[in-house]
């Protein structure tokens, strides 16, 4: 009675974690694409104003490098994101959504997402910190982007609401930024702690094989 | 998937397989290893008494024998401990 509440237990557990994760990582994926079309749609606005203004010139160079620099990291960020999602994926099967998973079943999920957690665990960890310079990169880009409304305001050639609109946009992008490597943490936190477990479960196991049955 | 597998998640992998009867390229597929590993493992598990070999239509096949009973009881109560008694993850 006692195990079979554990595994009911272990069970819930595991589903709400596989759903936090893949939550989590189509939030990442939406990032990265996001970050990527933010950064292109930079490039084009500020490579468009050079060519037709040079009155804030320097403000636009910097707008472009920082869209170039995001740009750069957000595919990277795209592609590792769009692996660990895709090899999440064929974790899931459609046994998962049943109910009362055999002790079997449950074991398989726990082993392949452990193994899902060594594989990606160099990616994991690098996503984290292209997360954190995307994040970076949004709030300079919100803060130049609110001196050129500044400067634009002051000659009197500007459009408010699309100005305010970008750099709420730079700043929301930002926040994001810094929230996903706090999650990517949470799970590296759990899923460390369990590898942990692991090797001591292998010595477990290994002087159980030794022992004479 | 790079895999990195313990061995004994392997063995694991293979004895809950092999409940029934299957075949070496079976248990290559399924557990998704190379042949040279594959039969390394098998002939492994034969060895310690956990797989049985038997003759059927001219192949081989491979039956998990009740002394894997031990072995496949304690790799998953351990893993299923280890799970249990960690911290769970939440956005």
């Amino acid at each position: 009675m006692e195990m079979d509440l554990e595994l009911t237990h272990t069970e819930t557990k595991l589903k709400k974690e596989m759903k936090h994760f893949m939550a989590l990582a189509i939030m990442s994926l939406a990032f990265g694409a996001m970050a990527m079309a933010f950064a292109i749609a930079t490039i084009t606005t500020n490579g468009l104003a050079l060519t037709k203004t040079i009155s804030n010139i320097y403000l636009n160079l910097v707008s472009l490098v920082i869209g170039f620099i995001v740009a750069y990291f957000s595919l990277r960020y795209v592609i590792s994101s769009a692996e660990v999602l895709s090899k999440f994926d064929e974790i899931q099967d459609e046994k998962i959504g049943e109910k009362n998973l055999p002790h079997e079943k449950l074991t398989g999920y726990i082993v392949k997402l452990l193994v899902l957690y060594r594989d990606e665990k160099p990616q994991i960890k690098r996503m984290m910190f292209i997360s954190k310079i995307a994040g970076v990169c949004f709030f300079a880009n919100a803060l130049f982007q609110t001196a050129l409304l500044g400067f634009n305001l002051y000659t009197g050639t500007t459009n408010l609401i699309p100005a305010v609109g970008g750099i709420l946009v730079s700043t929301v992008m930002g926040m994001v930024g810094f929230f996903l490597p706090f999650s990517f943490l949470k799970y590296s936190v759990c899923w460390d702690d369990r590898l942990a477990k692991s090797k001591e479960a292998e010595i477990r196991i290994a002087s159980f094989m030794e022992e004479p049955q | 998937m790079n895999n990195r597998r313990t061995q004994y998640e392997i063995y694991w992998e293979i004895l809950t397989y092999c409940n029934t009867p299957r075949s070496i390229t079976q248990i290559i597929q399924r557990c998704n290893l190379n042949s040279k590993i594959g039969q390394e493992h098998v002939d492994f598990l034969v060895l310690k008494g956990y797989l049985e070999k038997t003759l059927e239509k001219e192949r081989f096949l491979f039956t998990t024998t009740s002394a894997a009973k031990g072995y496949v009881e304690i790799f998953m109560k351990l893993y299923l401990e280890l799970f249990q008694n960690s911290p769970e993850f939440k956005l």
